[in-house]
């Protein structure tokens, strides 16, 4: 009888407790959202199921956890604390991203440096909070809107926290249709929401092949920690504009960045264990999360209402909103508040250009962060 | 420690302020280097074209540097009685994409595969400039068995237009 009851002391229905419950009504959301309202599947499904398998109470000590050392979730898990997964992932988006939009006008990409406003509003509030200095800025990158590059700044910085900061960076990417047009429409007015915008000019095949070289230079140049993920990303578009690597683009764009996004999701999931997660420092998190987002996009709206005061051609407000990143949803989010109010508007295509700018800015901001912490 | 006195403790306000710097500044320096880039290139174009026009001279095909240019295109038009063709703009350049794109395929090609491989790369309007390149004559169809099947039209050159 002893070694029944021994043996149920050891199950999960021996272990659990109320927080592992929590974690896998999150878990469970997560996976919901993905599916029935199609909010970021992709990488909600992965994460949500990780955060199943996380929160399976388990018996310490033998091997299975993700903080267990030569687990298999803990061998997985080497590639987010050490920044593998989110190169990797750039390499895929760089393969697959036109960046025409941008190309046929450049001025807008100011709006993505405009955004990364919330990253750096966020650490002040963040060290205001009491966090410290390295939790800070990687809180702060949250309004990045840009889970790899969230991942990449926390394993290097506060390596701790990767799980509540990715967990939040992603909730609010998948949540940017119901953060965002708030504050858009609290930041505009009608007619600025009705203006049209004309047309890019066209942008021949040899700018796009340049650009992904000279971009590369100049950015990593001024800002080098942001080398392994803008590295990959304009190689990654290197290989899908020279036309003669396709096989190459082809593969980084779709097998290898489904093989990472299923690997970091399930990983980043699985390390929200309900002991490690359920912290206040968390809750905290994700309150800053959602003030970062909100931050950065009225960053990118102010901005755009700014230019318009100094230029002659005339840009939509609502474009900022796209500044912060979240490639492709919150171009999307543009595009559906703009034609709310006017049905012949089409802003999606306007909204790409400040909307991949914002991935490269938010880089940047990154590499930026972890250039200060890591100095001696 | 909270408040204003922690973010002046761990310079927050200076991080923060270098950081916008360098964030507007690299984007800022990225932005005017495409806003100029394609005045470069057209610059460079004029440069190489200038350099090569004596050796152009009963050559059969297009200078490989001189021949994109920037911006709209304008209509192309054929002079038949020489068999030369004039191409400009972006049709110069697509007609470029298709060449290499068919040297994969052999002397005879399909149009399907041809379109599929040149939406694939982001040719842009791949449709519209195959239509051209047949109205021109550039392309024609095999005769005979091989219906179906097309290739360059042999005997034609293809000049950038000045």
């Amino acid at each position: 009888m002893d070694m029944v009851v021994a043996f149920f002391k050891n199950t999960g229905f021996g272990l659990v407790d109320y927080r592992h419950f929590i974690m896998m009504a999150v878990g469970i959301g997560f996976i919901y959202l993905g599916i029935a309202k199609h909010y970021e599947p992709l990488l909600l499904v992965p994460i949500g199921f990780g955060i199943l398998m996380g929160n399976v109470p388990i018996f310490k000590g033998l091997g299975l956890g993700i903080y267990e050392s030569g687990s298999v979730l803990n061998y997985l898990y080497f590639g987010v604390r050490q920044g593998i997964y989110p190169p990797l992932i750039f390499l895929g988006i760089g393969a697959m991203t036109d960046f025409s939009t941008m190309l046929g006008r450049p001025k807008l990409m100011l709006l993505g440096a405009a955004a990364q406003v919330g990253i750096f509003v966020t650490y002040l509030a963040a060290l205001a909070l009491g966090f410290p200095s390295n939790e800070a800025a990687s809180i702060g990158i949250i309004g990045g809107a840009d889970g790899p590059t969230a991942i990449f700044l926390t394993s290097k910085l506060a390596p701790e926290l990767v799980g509540p900061i990715a967990i939040a960076a992603y909730s609010y990417m998948a949540l940017v249709p119901v953060i965002q047009p708030p504050i858009m429409f609290l930041l505009t007015t009608k007619q600025e929401r009705l203006i049209r915008m004309s047309d890019p000019r066209p942008v021949g095949k040899r700018e796009k092949i340049i650009f992904p070289i000279a971009g590369f230079l100049l950015c990593c140049f001024l800002a080098p920690a942001a080398l392994p993920l803008l590295g990959m990303l304009f190689f990654g578009n290197l290989l899908k504009e020279c036309l003669v690597a396709d096989r190459l683009a082809q593969t980084a764009r779709t097998a290898l960045i489904d093989i990472v996004t299923i690997i970091l999701g399930i990983t980043v999931g699985a390390s929200t264990q309900a002991d490690v997660f359920l912290t206040a420092k968390s809750i905290g998190i994700f309150f800053l999360g959602a003030a970062s987002f909100m931050a950065a996009t009225a960053g990118g709206i102010l901005f755009a209402k700014l230019m318009n005061v100094f230029s002659q051609d005339k840009i939509n407000p609502l474009i900022g909103a796209a500044g912060v990143s979240a490639v492709p949803d919150s171009a999307r989010v543009v595009q559906m508040i703009g034609n709310r109010e006017d049905p012949s508007n089409y802003l999606l295509m306007h909204a790409m250009g400040p909307n991949i700018a914002g991935v490269i800015g938010s880089a940047v901001a990154a590499g930026v962060l972890w250039s200060f912490f890591m100095a001696p | 420690m909270t408040g204003l006195s922690a973010i002046a403790a761990a310079n927050g306000w200076f991080i923060t302020v270098t950081g916008l710097v360098i964030v507007f500044t690299g984007l800022a320096l990225l932005a005017a280097f495409i806003a100029s880039l394609d005045k470069l290139l057209a610059f460079w174009d004029r440069g190489v074209a200038w350099l090569q026009r004596p050796r152009r001279r009963g050559s059969s095909g297009p200078a490989p540097g001189a021949l994109a240019h920037q911006g709209p295109a304008p209509l192309p038009r054929a002079d038949a009685s020489a068999r030369t063709v004039f191409l400009g703009g972006e049709t110069l350049e697509v007609y470029q994409y298709f060449q290499w794109l068919t040297r994969r395929q052999g002397d005879v090609f399909s149009l399907s595969r041809l379109l599929e491989q040149a939406e694939k790369r982001g040719i842009p309007r791949p449709h519209f400039h195959l239509d051209e390149l047949l109205v021109l004559g550039l392309i024609e169809e095999l005769p005979g068995e091989e219906c179906g099947f097309y290739r360059w039209t042999p005997g034609i050159s293809v000049q950038p237009e000045e």
